[in-house]
């Protein structure tokens, strides 16, 4: 097989072809349909390319803004909660905190387990009551990074 | 008002993706009704979401909903999928720098085999193909769009493309007959 050069098309020159996804020649084209290493590396090259190309699209200028026009109203609410310096997944996470740590004071106020007169017993259960607080809040937020994004909406 | 503005903004960043995945996927250049639901079902699903993975892996992953759903309607519908019917011309549109016809009919003429051929495989196997050559994904984000094992994806592709690389075959050696057949009868 010889190319426009007069000399024989040769598997490499042909690959080089494929690679810089140049136009064959008639006898560079003859050659792959001779050899079956090079018939596989044009089919490769070819699936390779129309895979490759990104199919060219109409977007319509205004299609976001239509799209947000069809929006349901009822998300409008959720905007003011992820203003808040405090996104909670949940209003009962707040209410539940509340109740957990009053439940506790009033508990530890009658059991009395360090005495509430002492010094000692008035931090202790400080700092018990502050424990449960912190573990409670936690619990009731969300705080992914994605879903506080989302939220917004 | 605030959250349609927000929402808007989504849309701009990632209509582009889900346009060319819906057109690839389902072989229409029309593909507007079907990205409209596929931002709709994002934005009725956005309490459901975790935030346990990318708000683009959740969107290829509803994009690819969408299409499977068009692609079971039209196969209900026994309508026309062809590649060949006046809707699903988007590989025409393809810009290029061939230098003449001959070149032009050969390259589109592959590009309308390969996209007739991508509707013939499974749908894991033309969601792999299309993420991975047409979106640039990894081999991780489609395993994690598809929920599917890394190397079972790597499967898919490699299957995908050899059954693509078979079609092309035949289509070229039934062309190479066909001319054969119109020089012996003129």
């Amino acid at each position: 097989m010889r190319n426009t050069s007069g000399d024989a098309v040769s598997c490499n020159e042909l690959r080089n072809a494929l690679a810089g996804a140049r136009a064959l020649t008639a006898e560079e084209s003859a050659h792959v349909e001779d050899c079956d290493a090079c018939l596989e590396a044009s089919l490769d090259a070819r699936v390779t390319e129309a895979l490759d190309a990104k199919p060219e699209v109409r977007i319509p200028s205004d299609f976001a803004a239509r799209v947000a026009a069809q929006l349901p109203e009822k998300r409008g609410a959720r905007v003011d909660m992820s203003r808040s310096t405090h996104s909670y997944e949940r209003p009962w996470g707040l209410i539940t905190s509340v109740l957990f740590v009053a439940v506790g004071l009033i508990a530890m106020a009658f059991a009395d387990p360090v005495g509430m007169n002492t010094r000692m017993g008035a931090v202790f259960i400080a700092l018990v009551v502050s424990e449960i607080a912190g573990i409670a809040l936690w619990l009731g937020t969300g705080r992914s990074g994605e879903r506080r994004r989302l939220r917004r909406f | 008002m605030a959250a349609s503005l927000q929402f808007e903004e989504v849309i701009e960043e990632h209509k582009e993706f889900v346009f060319r995945t819906l057109a690839r996927l389902t072989g229409a250049s029309e593909v507007e009704d079907l990205a409209q639901e596929v931002f709709l079902r994002l934005y009725r699903g956005i309490e459901s979401f975790r935030g346990e993975s990318k708000l683009t892996t959740w969107l290829y992953r509803i994009t690819l909903n969408v299409a499977q759903d068009e692609w079971k309607r039209r196969k209900k519908e026994q309508a026309n999928t062809s590649f060949d019917d006046p809707d699903a011309g988007w590989a025409e549109r393809i810009s290029g720098s061939e230098s003449n016809a001959e070149q032009i009919l050969s390259r589109r003429e592959s590009m309308n085999a390969v996209n007739a051929a991508l509707t013939e495989l499974s749908e894991p196997e033309r969601a792999a193909i299309v993420m991975f050559h047409q979106e640039d994904c990894t081999y991780e984000q489609i395993a994690l769009t598809l929920k599917l094992p890394l190397n079972t994806v790597r499967t898919h592709l490699h299957r995908g493309r050899q059954k693509l690389k078979e079609s092309l075959k035949e289509h070229l050696s039934e062309r190479r007959t066909a001319c054969g057949i119109q020089v012996v009868t003129r």
